[in-house]
């Protein structure tokens, strides 16, 4: 069981942060994100959540962020070569430490980069690389990671942009050869071993090389991308002196899409070693086509499959649509708005609690005719799949309504009846099982 | 309250507040110490009507039936059992974050509410035979005295010449019985049937002794049968805690201090006892001094406590639990039977069984009626479509029981808490380690399909036995038992902790036995009987 104190997570309002925050969240722990003032929160409202806004620049709001925690998971950073890139990464992380000092907050994730080992460095490289001594001299329980590449649902990062190349643009610019080499490791797994140090006191001290399991090169992995979401414009890789230069001349820019960091960044290999994360706290990564195959939708829409992950992006449209199906099927009538209200609301709120696969769920959309079966279907095989799920908050939605409650109280019956309405559907029960059951399989491959 | 005060009692659970009464009625000066969580806003919205009239006209009852986040409707994630509704989830709030607890395969709970976990009790009061609270380290002369007072007190109603009588202690100050609900007057019937063969089998059946109310009493109501007691308590029929702590908040010697986690004791040359915490509003740390500490602040909070004070980490105390199963039955001797809406939602029938005929370790079930709980629960643990599961449960419901088998438990060298350091203070962890041996398991499994064989004879089929995560039953005990032999970490039978001066222990962790009859009733009148010695010896 998890200490009920909360733990800090830093950045939550960035790519791996949010991710990091919901998975933490959902997993029983108490979390505090820490988002940067005035910044919208992107999470649900959860019992186990809290939101502080404190800023990496000053010191005074994140004592008060600090305070109380068990522990604090530090991903907030500077990353694209901004003018305060030194002030947040190294005095940030100065401060930072000044107040785990005075909170009696003794154990620090610190989120650092595979950049800080290249020779040439940026000014992320060599602030994050500042900032990693920052912590190791201060005292604290220190781990740090070392992530290569991160790839996930929301868009970030290098993964991010490819991505964003490779749904828009004619051609895809590949700064340099394309030979540089990576180990892309999926977010969820970033955030695994995030825990995993957490729970294992021997990681304190050390630093860890995150990566997944397969090195590729860069136009590789732009390959793999491209073939996960069936789109591949042709690569023109641009000669790293002038990639390098470029970059210069646009980070005059005030949004820079590329910065120097980028180039030096994605052009020298670093040498990536997961043994020890595996066998000191059991890291185990996916490997990049099964994770690719998670964060990509198997549509080729090359939509992002958060957005069909429930609740949090689900829309309120495709909710009520799906409100409707099954009190349809459930009590053979069309819910009232209020009714549809609750159920969008709760399953914003449910989705922190599952993390589920939703093949059948898609499927029962697109062929509501179905849903009969499947759930018979499901009730035996997949009990606990979304499909039951939802049906399941929104038999109890119907259950707590007095416009319905007639149809769930018990009322008095001959024995007779009783017994003949008992068979009858107990057998309407076997027989949808029995079609629903290949239908269930069907739905699964290639819903 | 400037002068020196008589004692400090710790927790307001229902050992806190039986001990505190015959101080606070002796006119000693006490103050009780407590983080007193008490959230009764979804209980606010409850009208006090019955079950079925809720259900057809409220508008608003899904905020209390499944909660405003939800967390009546459970995913299969582990939940605390039926008994915490959403109204009463304020019971078990903070428990970790406060008291850090790490288990493997055993869920503890622990209640910072005022009131504490009796704010969701069943109510069972079921007095202990003289055997078994001997085993309980308890003086079984002694007993019958403050059984009677707290009964009194707290108003129990109950049969007082039923089979059950035989298998557990004298009570007189009993009210008439609660009126059964259609299954336990149909299974009570056939039980009278096969009665003979029954007793010589070892199976006793009756009605449960109820900490409820069937005549009024002071200011409480009659129990009003509107099928809402797992959610809410109109008109205070059943007991709660927090009714005398009401009582005690009148008198003018007794201060109720809430919003204070107390983190350890120490006994000072002058003959005093120091009591230090935190007022968690502004988290700054307090002291208190009196002539005595009662520390009730449940089994877990005072095992914590005492450890911590001592300065005993890494050693491990004993532990016992009461393990617990469901066991969901079709009623189908009562199929044909009609059914009324106005019934009360506790236990309605109790089976004691003797399995070893000497009245020594006696098995205890309890029938409660699946009816004031929703078919969505139920929905989920079957294997059905949700349509015509829905149909299924509905024309079942009414005839489905659920008796609740509860085990005795001893401590054994495999169950033990221990207190480990944290890096802080707050990070301190009671590890709970229950490791039950295979003849134990063995045994359970064996009166368990003996009861299953019982409860078949009564026209119940079992449906399936769900065995509850070891610890929700919430039953802990063990951990510095009450024994005459002078050992450290025992208590007195006075109730004074071993090797303080003015320690008292009124609450589960003195018990050096469970036995498989629920403790409340007997924590509360051991609880009131260490207050009568601590009154005793303060008066001295």
């Amino acid at each position: 069981m998890q200490s009920g104190r909360p733990i800090l997570v830093t950045g939550a309002g960035g790519f791996i942060g949010r991710d990091v925050v919901l998975r933490m969240v959902a997993r029983g722990s108490y979390v505090r994100a820490m988002l940067r003032p005035g910044a919208e929160s992107p999470f649900p409202a959860h019992e186990r959540l809290q939101i502080v806004r404190a800023d990496m620049r000053d010191g005074d709001t994140l004592v008060p962020a600090v305070r109380d925690c068990a522990a604090v998971v530090h991903l907030a950073a500077a990353k694209a070569d901004e003018k305060e890139s030194e002030d947040i990464n190294v005095g940030g992380a100065r401060r930072l430490v000044r107040a785990c000092e005075l909170a009696h907050c003794r154990r620090l994730i610190n989120i650092s980069t595979q950049s800080t080992k290249i020779a040439r460095k940026g000014i992320y490289a060599r602030t994050k690389r500042a900032a990693d001594e920052v912590f190791h001299g201060s005292g604290l329980e220190v781990t740090s990671l070392l992530p290569s590449v991160v790839y996930g649902e929301a868009k970030g990062g290098v993964f991010g942009t490819i991505l964003q190349f490779l749904q828009k643009a004619p051609i895809v610019l590949v700064l340099g050869d394309g030979k540089w080499i990576s180990a892309p490791v999926y977010v969820g797994d970033v955030c695994a071993a995030v825990i995993a140090c957490l729970e294992t006191p021997r990681t304190i001290g050390k630093a860890y090389d995150i990566g997944g399991p397969d090195a590729v090169s860069f136009d590789d992995l732009i390959d793999r991308i491209g073939a996960a979401t069936g789109r591949c414009p042709p690569k023109l890789h641009v000669p790293f002196t002038i990639a390098l230069w470029i970059a210069r001349v646009v980070a005059r820019l005030p949004k820079a899409p590329i910065t120097v960091s980028n180039v030096l960044g994605s052009n020298q290999d670093t040498r990536i070693d997961i043994g020890p994360a595996r066998r000191e706290f059991g890291f185990d990564p996916l490997g990049l086509d099964a994770g690719l195959h998670i964060v990509v939708d198997a549509n080729g829409h090359g939509q992002t499959a958060i957005e069909n992950r429930p609740a949090t992006t689900e829309s309120d449209v495709q909710l009520a649509r799906d409100c409707k199906v099954i009190s349809l099927y459930l009590i053979g009538r069309e819910p009232t708005n209020d009714l549809i209200e609750r159920y969008c609301a709760a399953m914003r709120l449910r989705v922190l609690a599952s993390d589920l696969d939703d093949a059948e769920w898609r499927w029962a959309r697109r062929y509501p005719r179905v849903l009969p079966y499947l759930d018979a279907a499901a009730a035996l095989v997949r009990p606990r799949s979304s499909l039951r799920q939802r049906i399941y908050v929104m038999t109890a939605i119907l259950e707590t309504s007095p416009a319905h409650a007639g149809q769930f109280l018990p009322r008095t019956r001959t024995i007779t009846g009783l017994i003949a309405g008992l068979i009858w559907n107990a057998t309407r029960a076997a027989v949808n099982a029995a079609i629903g059951l290949p239908l269930l399989e069907w739905a699964r491959r290639f819903g | 309250m400037t002068e020196r005060l008589d004692a400090i009692v710790i927790g307001s659970g229902a050992s806190g507040v039986h001990a505190a009464f015959p101080l606070v009625e002796a006119g000693l000066r006490v103050v009780m110490l407590d983080v007193g969580h008490e959230d009764l806003a979804y209980e606010r919205l409850i009208p006090p009507a019955p079950f079925v009239d809720i259900r057809k006209s409220d508008g608003n009852q899904h905020r209390y039936f499944l909660g405003d986040r939800l967390e009546g409707v459970s995913i299969g994630a582990a939940d605390a059992g039926p008994q915490i509704t959403p109204p009463r989830a304020y019971v078990l709030k903070d428990s970790q974050r406060l008291a850090p607890k790490r288990a493997r395969s055993f869920e503890p709970l622990e209640s910072f509410a005022l009131g504490g976990l009796a704010r969701a009790w069943g109510a069972v009061a079921f007095p202990f035979q003289d055997v078994e609270l001997s085993r309980c380290g308890l003086p079984a002369a002694e007993l019958p005295e403050h059984y009677e007072i707290v009964a009194r007190r707290i108003g129990i109603s109950g049969q007082s010449d039923d089979d059950l009588c035989s298998v557990r202690g004298p009570l007189a100050a009993l009210q008439p019985p609660l009126r059964l609900d259609h299954n336990a007057v149909a299974i009570l019937d056939r039980y009278a049937d096969v009665r003979n063969r029954s007793l010589r089998d070892g199976f006793h059946m009756g009605q449960t002794v109820l900490a409820a109310l069937s005549e009024a009493l002071g200011n409480r109501e009659p129990n009003s049968y509107s099928d809402m007691d797992f959610w809410s308590n109109h008109g205070r029929s059943v007991y709660r805690p927090n009714i005398t702590l009401d009582e005690l908040r009148g008198r003018p010697n007794f201060i109720y201090r809430s919003g204070f986690l107390v983190s350890g004791f120490s006994e000072t040359g002058d003959k005093a006892v120091r009591v230090t915490g935190n007022i968690l509003e502004d988290n700054t740390q307090e002291t208190l001094t009196a002539r005595s500490l009662v520390l009730a602040a449940g089994s877990l909070g005072t095992t914590r406590l005492v450890l911590r004070s001592l300065g005993m980490y890494d050693h491990p105390v004993p532990f016992a639990c009461n393990p617990h199963t469901y066991m969901p039955c079709l009623h189908y001797r009562g199929l044909a039977l009609s059914h009324a809406d106005l019934c009360h939602s506790l236990a309605q029938l109790t089976i004691i069984y003797d399995p070893t005929m000497d009245r020594e370790h006696l098995v205890q079930a309890q029938m409660y009626s699946y009816r004031s709980l929703h078919l969505f629960r139920l929905l989920k643990e079957t294997p059905l479509p949700h349509r015509e599961g829905l149909r299924i449960m509905r024309a079942l419901a009414p005839h489905f029981v659920i008796w609740v088998i509860q085990h005795e438990d001893v401590p054994t060298p495999g169950k033990y808490c221990v207190l480990r350091r944290g890096r802080e203070p707050a990070d301190e962890t009671l590890e709970i380690e229950y490791g039950d041996s295979t003849e134990e398991r063995a045994r359970r499994e064996q009166h368990e399909k003996r009861i299953a064989g019982f409860v078949r004879r009564l026209g119940c089929l079992p449906l399936k036995r769900v065995h509850a995560i070891h610890g929700s039953s919430v039953h802990y005990a063990g951990q510095f038992p009450m024994t005459h032999e002078d050992q450290p970490l025992t208590t007195e039978p006075s109730g004074r902790l071993r090797g303080t001066r003015a320690v008292y222990l009124a609450d589960g962790a003195a018990f050096a036995y469970l036995p498989a009859k629920g403790p409340t009733l007997t924590l509360m009148a051991n609880a009131n009987r260490i207050g009568v010695s601590v009154r005793d010896r303060l008066r001295a």
